[in-house]
């Protein structure tokens, strides 16, 4: 979640929908929606206004809180994972005892101390090469 | 336990000579130089595999996105109905003797803009510019609307009247002057009318019954005259039409234009004593006979002087129909009712809506209904009438799912000057009023029919 941020990029699209709509309703926008009923508007900017805020409506009130769930359930998932990841590391050490654990059935970084490489001896074939 | 863990980690985090737990055999110390440079081209295998790691994160990250928007898009629109259905004394409100919080708010814009002539005008304006026949449309429902409002609240009767007055003394005035087709579309001009004289049922009807309403609720002599005047040309050009229907443009009858004339004359049969009641079986058993649409039921929305039929069944047309024809045959219209329901409405989470063409019927775009919106075929105009029908009908599940939409999608906007909805107009606005508070006058129909009827045994 820390690396590459999806849940906050989702939030954030959806913090700039609801601005975007807020804004508009602000600047009375809502009154230029007529086009709807089949009304005409008088001028085609008015129709284009009405178009934009009758669109970011529609995306604050059904897009917006869509992201906002998926980014919550993201960040929820992420750290039950991240949990239940690390109690099954804890319950393997304390079963196995020191000094006879398998790298690969730990998830924490035992080989290389900079990249994923986990495999005994990772420092030091990179350092070597 | 948890200390043991935290050994073991921290041990593999030091790089070098240490003993490693893991390592069976203990390695030789390292006394290989280290490099002096930091590698950061491309080539770094570490910085590759990093690179790598990295990127696979991303693309997990955006699986679970996906899976998490998959996830939540049903969910929401599941509930976000919520946030719009209104409450229970709203929708219970119609028919009944409380008029709920909307149709206050819709009923003082109203108000406003006709006393002040607040941006009325230049709504009217705007309106015809638009369509012509909305004028009209727009000071029939904004008559009824007051006058059941007038019968709703007894108190206030004096106001309503005089706008009511108003509104019909500026219509007399523009049908003088201007002659009926000031409130058509201008292709009236296209062809000869098949009955002479020429007469606009259109406009001869809504005429009427804004008068016929007008007296319901109190007697004005001169107004009286009129009434007679407009139901007996309404009458001669019904009888004439060989399916006992008038045309309002060359060779156009419209279903909704002969039912207003048909609830026109039974207001004029309560206010001036006649009795038409065999007009009425007559039209109703021609309707069901040549007006309907085989497949679907439903009366057709337009159709030729001598029958044949030009359109089918339209959203905006059957459920305003079914609405009028309660007064002149209840057992007809709620069958008419029931099958426009059936075919035309749809309900989705909460939310409702209605289908300008039933399924059997291509789509076809007429500029009185407004857009439709692709996939799920919903109307503005269809949606607004079968509000009235909806409460006409006492259908308080489709109504509520009506109003959820109508607050959803019609951007409703309250100020100090009432309520009225950004994606309306003020046809739009005036149909909502009168459907919410629609009540009183028919059933001040029904009373005096069954007074009749009683008088008559």
């Amino acid at each position: 979640v820390k690396k590459t941020g999806a849940p906050k990029r989702l939030a954030w699209i959806a913090a700039i929908l609801l601005t975007l709509y807020f804004v508009l309703h602000l600047l009375g926008m809502r009154d230029s929606v007529g086009f709807l009923s089949g009304t005409l508007p008088a001028t085609k900017l008015e129709l284009f206004l009405g178009l934009f805020t009758a669109t970011s409506w529609f995306a604050a009130v059904l897009v917006a809180p869509v992201l906002l769930l998926a980014a919550g359930l993201q960040i929820a998932l992420v750290t039950i994972a991240a949990k239940v990841r690390a109690r099954r590391a804890t319950v393997t050490l304390a079963a196995d005892g020191p000094g006879v654990v398998e790298p690969d059935r730990l998830d924490a970084p035992i080989g290389c101390c900079t990249c994923a490489d986990r495999s005994p001896g990772a420092t030091e074939r990179n350092w070597s090469k | 336990m948890l200390d043991s863990a935290r050994r073991l980690l921290a041990h593999s985090h030091t790089r070098g000579t240490e003993p490693r737990p893991f390592d069976p055999v203990p390695r030789p110390l390292d006394t290989r130089p280290r490099p002096l440079v930091l590698i950061v081209d491309a080539t770094c295998p570490r910085r590759a595999h990093a690179r790598s790691m990295r990127w696979k994160h991303r693309i997990t990250d955006a699986w679970l996105s996906v899976v998490c928007l998959a996830v939540s898009t049903p969910l929401w629109l599941a509930v976000v109905h919520v946030l719009f259905v209104p409450n229970d004394a709203e929708s219970d409100g119609t028919r009944r003797s409380v008029i709920s919080d909307r149709a206050k708010g819709l009923r003082d814009r109203k108000l406003d803009s006709l006393e002040r002539h607040a941006s009325h005008d230049t709504e009217v304006g705007l309106m015809r510019s638009n369509n012509p026949e909305w004028d009209i449309m727009c000071s029939t429902f904004n008559v009824l609307a007051f006058a059941n409002l007038a019968l709703h609240e007894p108190r206030e009767r004096a106001r309503y009247l005089g706008l009511m007055d108003g509104i019909i003394d500026e219509t007399l005035e523009a049908r003088r002057a201007h002659g009926a087709q000031h409130f058509l579309l201008p292709y009236w001009r296209r062809a000869p009318y098949v009955a002479s004289p020429m007469r606009v049922l259109f406009v001869e009807g809504e005429i009427a019954a804004m008068l016929g309403a007008r007296l319901v609720v109190e007697e004005r002599p001169e107004l009286r005259s009129r009434l007679e005047e407009q139901i007996a040309r309404v009458v001669d050009q019904m009888r004439e039409g060989p399916v006992l229907s008038g045309e309002s443009y060359p060779d156009e009858c419209w279903t909704v234009d002969n039912a207003f004339a048909l609830v026109a004359i039974r207001l004029a049969d309560v206010v001036l004593g006649q009795d038409h009641a065999e007009l009425l079986a007559r039209w109703v058993a021609v309707a069901r006979e040549r007006l309907t649409d085989p497949q679907t039921g439903m009366l057709v929305s337009e159709y030729t002087w001598d029958g044949r039929h030009k359109d089918g069944p339209e959203g905006s047309s059957i459920f305003l129909v079914a609405h009028l024809l309660q007064v002149v045959d209840e057992g007809f219209a709620r069958d008419q009712y029931d099958r426009a329901r059936q075919a035309l409405g749809f309900e989705i989470a909460g939310f409702a809506i209605a289908r300008e063409w039933p399924a059997s019927w291509p789509n076809v775009t007429d500029i009185d209904s407004g857009p439709t919106i692709p996939l799920v075929g919903a109307n503005a105009g269809a949606s607004g009438l079968a509000v009235l029908a909806a409460a006409s009908f006492d259908d308080q599940r489709f109504l509520r799912g009506l109003l959820a939409s109508l607050d959803f999608a019609a951007f409703p906007i309250k100020d100090e000057r009432g309520l009225r909805y950004g994606a309306s107009n003020q046809v739009g606005d005036a149909v909502l009023l009168y459907a919410l508070v629609q009540g009183p006058l028919w059933d001040h129909l029904s009373r005096s029919t069954s007074s009749q009827h009683g008088s008559e045994s």
